[in-house]
């Protein structure tokens, strides 16, 4: 375990070190000069010259790359061209109502998607089951963008039962999280879907496994086995799913905060780009990619570690 | 192929053989026969004909502007309306399927041909080479669609060309990852051995013996890829990245039905159920097909609205 750890943590390293790399390096594929396209076409050789100090780019590639690594490893993401600000302090309130939605809409997706599974695979035939595998097939080919469009157009627009537009603000709780209902669900009904199916399955599976019809030999109540015997081990491939699901609520995110205006780190991102304000994109799209490589990490430390089976297999090879 | 015709006559009709699927129209016929692989099939047929032959489904052209009429509500001249421009919202969904598969089919192709081509190169070769891929293929996949087009469009300009670069780049690291962990375990088996010993070149053992055994179970995943890539160029589109404003593309559609959704809805509905048709097509055939291909996997979810078989559950 202690090898495969290690070997695992190395490798996330290696990448994020990797990304930081190549996005250091994008701003010179542009071709021509990414100063005067900042500024367009009109701007100063003395503006230009400025530009090009804030943003290092007289500095050899190599030396770029090298400040652009070491700064971020320090929260440093360098100096926004226009504000003149530090990129470090702009991103702090969009980043934490984006990770407030993330967090909001993993666990909606988790708390709501596992209990129809498993009602679906106990009660086969019955409501919930018809349903489950009904009108999932509908939701999983369902972008988030869809979802979110559909329930703006639905709740906001026609029944005007929920507020359409921006996040609040933490000083007001509950206007915040009413706020929140929207933008969460429009992420977490595809893995609504998606988790009732494979828990559903999965459970049918471990429930006709050979220690379930032991321990009913040996008289433990019915309720006891399924929610304790086997949901445990129905849930085992529900952990392998979370680096998915990290990396489509992240990505879902961008769509939703851009349909429901809410302040974050995508609606900015899809503002700055239209401003080519490049250092605050490449902030954010790190942001994004060390997230998604730290819940990938994660789950599959997690994944390791729920599954004895594989917890011995010491030899493994990380690199698959 | 050759492999496999042994196997059979090893095996026989009575052994329980993985599934032979007796050539490309075998396994087609095959997957048709199937009432969901028919219903599938059918469907993406339809769509590919209505994006062939767009402009003789509708009169109107997608770009015609007409200020007299906009954002008018569905009737029999504009089935679904007009948009804020008075174009027929009809007519530009329409043509939309033309962008939609102009954008997803070379992606996934580029996807699949250069993930196959480094997971094969990574499996077999092995040493620096695969350590070096493997680290490519895991950063480019720590990039969702959606952000590795925040980090590239920018640079790269919104274009037809440069989003079916960015979506087959995203995809491209799972084939990679997918062929190599095959090509790994497939490389062990005692026929490769056997006829390297024999004097085949590892050209042509990866050629004539490992290529077709790991290519076929990526046909499901290249069909269940598609509607991703649908969904993703309409998504960057959607969000002013990708194909730009006034190309019809659902993704451009639904971002300006988006802006006048508060006076007429009708706008965003086309897209949103032309979208949904197709990507459920392509997922049910990719579902359809690995059925086909494996059918043990399909034994107790496959009945939509039955009841599962008393059988099943000892």
């Amino acid at each position: 375990m202690l090898l495969y750890l290690t070997k695992r943590l190395a490798l996330a390293v290696i990448v994020i070190i990797v990304i930081m790399a190549m996005l250091a390096l994008l701003v010179n594929l542009v071709p021509g000069d990414p100063a005067r396209i900042i500024l367009g076409p009109h701007a100063t050789p003395q503006l230009i010259a400025e530009i090009r100090r804030t943003m290092g780019l007289d500095n050899p590639i190599y030396v770029q790359v090298w400040n652009f690594i070491w700064g971020a490893l320090h929260g440093n993401f360098g100096i926004d061209p226009f504000s003149k600000a530090p990129v470090a302090s702009e991103l702090g309130s969009p980043l934490l109502n984006t990770l407030v939605l993330s967090a909001v809409s993993l666990v909606l997706s988790v708390a709501v998607g596992i209990p129809l599974g498993v009602v679906a695979a106990v009660r086969q035939g019955g409501i919930v089951d018809t349903i489950v595998r009904g009108a999932s097939i509908a939701l999983l080919s369902a972008p988030a963008y869809v979802i979110g469009l559909l329930l703006l157009l639905g709740l906001s627009v026609r029944l005007q039962v929920l507020p359409a537009l921006g996040s609040g603000s933490f000083s007001d709780p509950l206007n915040y999280a009413e706020r929140l209902i929207m933008p969460a669900v429009a992420l977490s009904a595809f893995w609504w879907a998606y988790l009732a199916r494979l828990v559903r399955s999965s459970m049918l599976e471990v429930l006709g496994e050979a220690f379930v019809r032991t321990s009913r030999a040996y008289g433990l109540k019915e309720r006891v086995i399924r929610y304790r015997v086997a949901l445990k081990n129905a849930l085992v491939p529900v952990m392998a799913l979370t680096g998915l699901m990290v990396g489509y609520i992240l990505s879902g995110t961008v769509y939703v905060e851009v349909i429901f205006e809410r302040t974050g780190l995508g609606n900015l991102a899809i503002a700055s780009i239209g401003n080519r304000n490049w250092p605050v994109v490449r902030a954010i799209v790190l942001i994004y990619a060390s997230a998604f490589i730290i819940g990938n990490l994660l789950a599959d430390v997690a994944y390791r570690f729920l599954d004895p089976r594989l917890r011995l297999e010491e030899g493994t090879d990380v690199f698959i | 192929m050759s492999v496999q015709a042994t196997q059979q006559v090893l095996v026989g009709e009575a052994g329980a053989a993985p599934y032979e699927p007796r050539g490309m129209v075998g396994f087609a016929r095959d997957v048709v026969r199937r009432p969901a692989g028919a219903v599938a099939v059918s469907l993406i047929a339809l769509l590919v004909l209505a994006a062939i032959f767009a402009p003789l489904i509708t009169p109107y052209n997608p770009d015609t502007i007409n200020v007299a009429n906009t954002l008018a509500g569905p009737s029999l001249r504009h089935l679904l309306g007009t948009d804020s421009l008075g174009r027929d919202n009809f007519t530009r969904v329409v043509f939309g399927t033309r962008i939609a598969l102009e954008v997803a089919l070379p992606s996934v192709l580029v996807a699949f041909v250069v993930g196959t081509g480094l997971g094969l190169a990574a499996g077999y070769l092995g040493g620096m080479l695969d350590k070096v891929l493997v680290v490519v293929f895991d950063s480019l996949i720590s990039f969702p669609a959606v952000i590795l087009g925040l980090a590239l469009l920018s640079f790269l300009g919104p274009s037809v060309k440069s989003v079916v670069f960015v979506i087959g780049l995203s995809l491209m690291p799972y084939y990679g990852r997918l062929i190599r962990a095959q090509t790994l375990s497939e490389r062990k088996n005692q026929y490769v051995k056997a006829q390297r010993s024999l004097g085949a070149s590892r050209g042509r053992v990866l050629r004539k013996h490992i290529l077709p055994n790991v290519v076929p179970p990526l046909l499901v995943i290249v069909s269940m890829d598609i509607p991703t890539a649908i969904i993703t160029e309409a998504g960057l589109a959607f969000l002013g990245l990708g194909v730009q404003p006034p190309t019809p593309d659902w993704g451009v559609i639904l971002d300006d039905g988006f802006v006048n959704i508060g006076t007429s809805p009708w706008e965003i509905i086309g897209p949103i159920v032309a979208l949904l048709i197709m990507t459920t097509a392509f997922t049910v055939l990719g579902e359809t097909m690995r059925d086909v291909l494996d059918p043990r996997q399909r034994l107790p979810r496959r009945r939509l609205f039955g009841r599962k078989l008393a059988a099943l559950d000892d």
